[in-house]
């Protein structure tokens, strides 16, 4: 009698199939072609950071699950995602142990503390960069050329982000005339500077010197539909207008915008980081202003701050305003009009 | 050509090949069953009276349970035989014990003597007389919610436009295509008799995208008729609902807690018209309506069924052997039954059998992808109210607009974390309304 009866449940009787662990597995395999370039560019230094992150991340997660008697939550690969976007966030020189230290940062700290995958406040690459970068600031901004590099400034191994902050740095205290040399520097070689950038042919972190290959993961994953576009373009947006206008106000020409935009982070980070589903807001509106002010932030802290780069910051910043954005975003529910709240009660 | 659509909602992956099980085949009318078992709670509101009693002899279509009340609805039987029980004993559909009232088939097909008007007598009915008639045979709204109909159409607020809806967005169901495609004359004749009902001026017919054909159909039949339109939809889950509807047609939202006609406007289903049409002209109560029986079985069709036959009696035992999920309804908002031991009731537009239910991973906590809040077609945040639930804030639920939600399933459908969000909403409201 006991097996003629049928099985219930409710209603919906189907599911789309969507899982976390296919989204993080279409992040990985956007993250292919950054990985690769990076490993074209660094060689061996590439390989070694970019394993020793992502293996630690896995076996940080393991452990710290382990510890806090929780199910096993290595097979939804986001700890294999964390692990290699704070590899490709840091520099091809970075000695190992502080890779480590990023991933525990990043797992342990950030990730399982804060109750897993879904639970934690920050970004936890980002959290884990941002410590590395303050506790040990000389290491994290050695940098490398690339082994194929033909830029003319190969000598010092600067990043095109540090020229853009020696502009910066003058625009700040004041120097415009010396502003403007410095920006003159980039500007004689500007196009080539530009087509270096794209292809990624210059120093800087593992993951943020091809633009190329962000914009291929980037196309895969809007068509995958795996992050919100609104996020990625309100931030290039914003953060190539407060550029412009920079550029405007400071007479700097117009390729300034375009090379604040493609030099450091700020393509990477607002592809694979702010993008993040835990810790951006969950409505349009929302993500909007979480972009716009990604944008202005990342400027504002290039400008007026010590840092060259302001990408890491702008994002944790905006993560801690995540909640509030959430609250005062909410969409209008269908058929209600809104009530102001002094009206309620 | 327009397409209209509404905001939020997804399209449910392979509906068409699912809808394509039964698009193309014949209407199979089932052999009359021994017994037919009537729930009296078939439609919303208050269960229905019986007005018959043991051993008595009854004919089809004659009057065995009367409303109680304004909303609620008569019940005929839908074929002749005698009276045998009137007790609770059996599940109706809802899942629910319910009263009913069995009726042994005698087989001679008596029916009574129907009232018949021609299409000239009938278009000169008053508003009045044609509500008497809905009471009267006991239209409920057959998409599947069974808001008694006449209540519709007696209230005192304006009506300006009467929408039939004819989108079926459930992936497998096609008896709202079939009764379009092989009555498309009675489907709006029946339109013309609820606006009279209504003193509406306007009419829309909504189909869906992916029945062209049934489009194509009304076109031409209405190629004269300036009050009533044939509007297209684009496809999308869930089109059907009538809020989605009216927000896609009209670019206006019914109010938060209210209905349709507090902006004017009455929606009903195409299978509704069909049989206020037959009601009005043939003087036939409901007891007959179309049924799609698909899903993993070897002849997927759209019958012709009496109320209240089981599903046993529709569907063939292998079939039910293989299978070990029974729904009635639909697969995204029909309801799972344990036992094919149940009447077919005034509601039940599909019976599907499934293999099994859907490999769902194990529950994970909410990633925020925020997927539910985009699709969700009441503009809610799923994962917000589950939220709420869980942590048993359930007062503040009403703030967050839980009222709102139409209970489609899409939030549950596309979750990547496999939270069954529906389930803690549906819990949430019936916290808040024991409170």
């Amino acid at each position: 009698m006991e097996n003629k009866l049928k099985k219930v449940t409710y209603s919906p009787f189907a599911h789309s199939g969507n899982s976390v662990n296919s989204a993080m597995l279409d992040v990985i395999i956007a993250l292919i072609p950054v990985v690769f370039a990076s490993i074209l560019f660094f060689r061996m230094g590439s390989v070694l950071v970019l394993l020793t992150t992502t293996a630690s991340a896995i076996a940080f997660e393991y452990i710290s699950r382990l510890v806090l008697k929780r199910y096993n939550s290595c097979q939804d690969l986001s700890a294999v995602v964390t692990g290699l976007i704070l590899g490709l966030t840091l520099p091809p020189s970075t000695p190992l142990i502080l890779a480590m230290l990023g991933s525990f940062i990043s797992i342990v700290i950030v990730k399982q503390l804060f109750g897993g995958l879904g639970n934690n406040v920050f970004n936890p690459a980002a959290t884990g960069r941002a410590f590395l970068v303050l506790a040990f600031s000389v290491p994290l901004t050695k940098w490398v050329n690339p082994i194929t590099t033909t830029y003319v400034d190969a000598t010092t191994s600067a990043t095109p982000l540090s020229l853009v902050k020696t502009v910066m740095l003058n625009i700040k205290s004041g120097e415009l005339e010396a502003a403007k040399n410095a920006y003159n520097i980039i500007s004689a070689d500007a196009w080539n500077l530009i087509k270096l950038l794209f292809t990624g042919d210059v120093a800087g972190s593992l993951g943020e010197t091809s633009a190329l290959a962000i914009i291929i993961g980037m196309i895969y994953l809007i068509i995958k539909k795996r992050i919100h576009t609104e996020i990625v373009a309100s931030y290039i947006g914003s953060a190539f207008t407060v550029a412009a206008i920079l550029a405007f106000a400071y007479d700097l020409g117009p390729l300034f915008p375009i090379i604040s935009i493609l030099a450091g982070g700020l393509l990477f980070g607002a592809v694979f980081m702010a993008t993040d589903w835990v810790t951006s807001p969950m409505t349009k509106k929302g993500r909007i202003i979480f972009g716009v002010g990604l944008g202005v932030l990342t400027i504002v802290i290039r400008t007026y701050s010590n840092f060259p780069e302001g990408v890491i910051f702008s994002i944790l910043i905006m993560n801690m305003a995540t909640p509030l954005i959430d609250r005062h975003t909410s969409n209008k529910i269908y058929g209600k009009v809104k009530v102001k709240n002094n009206e309620k009660k | 050509m327009k397409k209209f659509s509404f905001k939020g909602g997804f399209h449910i992956h392979g509906s068409n090949a699912k809808k394509a099980l039964t698009t193309k085949s014949q209407i199979i009318i089932p052999k009359d069953p021994d017994y037919l078992y009537l729930p009296l709670n078939q439609q919303l509101g208050r269960p229905s009276i019986p007005v018959v009693e043991i051993g008595d002899q009854v004919k089809v279509g004659q009057l065995i349970a009367t409303k109680d009340g304004n909303f609620s609805a008569n019940i005929h039987a839908s074929v002749s035989g005698t009276i045998e029980h009137i007790d609770y004993m059996i599940n109706e559909p809802s899942g629910q014990l319910s009263k009913s009232i069995v009726i042994k088939n005698d087989f001679n097909n008596l029916e009574v003597d129907y009232i018949t008007r021609t299409t000239e007598e009938a278009m000169k009915l008053t508003p009045k007389n044609i509500v008497d008639i809905m009471e009267e045979a006991g239209l409920v709204g057959l998409g599947g919610a069974t808001f008694p109909t006449p209540v519709k159409y007696s209230g005192t607020k304006k009506c300006n436009t009467v929408i039939l809806n004819g989108i079926e967005c459930e992936p497998y169901n096609t008896a709202d295509y079939t009764i379009m495609k092989n009555h498309c004359k009675e489907v709006i004749r029946g339109l013309k008799y609820m606006m009279i009902a209504s003193g509406a001026s306007k009419g829309f017919i909504c189909i869906e995208d992916n029945k062209m054909d049934v489009y194509e159909t009304f076109r031409q039949a209405l190629s004269g008729d300036t009050d009533i339109l044939v509007a297209l939809f684009k496809e999308k889950y869930p089109q059907g609902a009538e809020k989605q509807l009216i927000s896609a047609l009209f670019n206006k939202e019914v109010p938060y807690c209210g209905l349709p006609i507090d902006i004017g406007i009455i929606v009903n289903n195409v299978g509704t018209a069909k049989s206020l049409c037959d009601a009005v002209e043939l003087g036939k109560p409901l007891t007959h309506h179309y049924l799609t029986i698909t899903g993993n079985i070897k002849n997927p069709s759209n019958y012709y069924v009496p109320i209240g036959i089981l599903f046993q009696d529709l569907l063939e035992d292998d079939d039910l052997k293989r299978n070990k999920v029974l729904l009635a309804g639909g697969l995204m908002m029909g309801k799972a039954m344990y036992t094919e031991m149940t009447p077919v009731t005034k509601g039940i537009n599909a019976i599907i059998l499934l293999e099994d239910l859907p490999q769902v991973g194990q529950e994970l906590t909410c990633v925020r992808c925020s997927s539910c809040v985009d699709n969700c077609p009441a503009f809610l945040s799923p994962t917000t109210l589950t939220q709420l639930v869980k942590n048993n804030r359930y007062d503040d639920l009403d703030e967050y607009g839980i009222v709102a939600c139409i209970e489609c399933g899409t939030c549950s459908y596309v979750c990547p974390s496999h939270i069954p969000l529906l389930d803690y909403i549906r819990h949430g409201k019936l916290e808040l309304r024991r409170r």
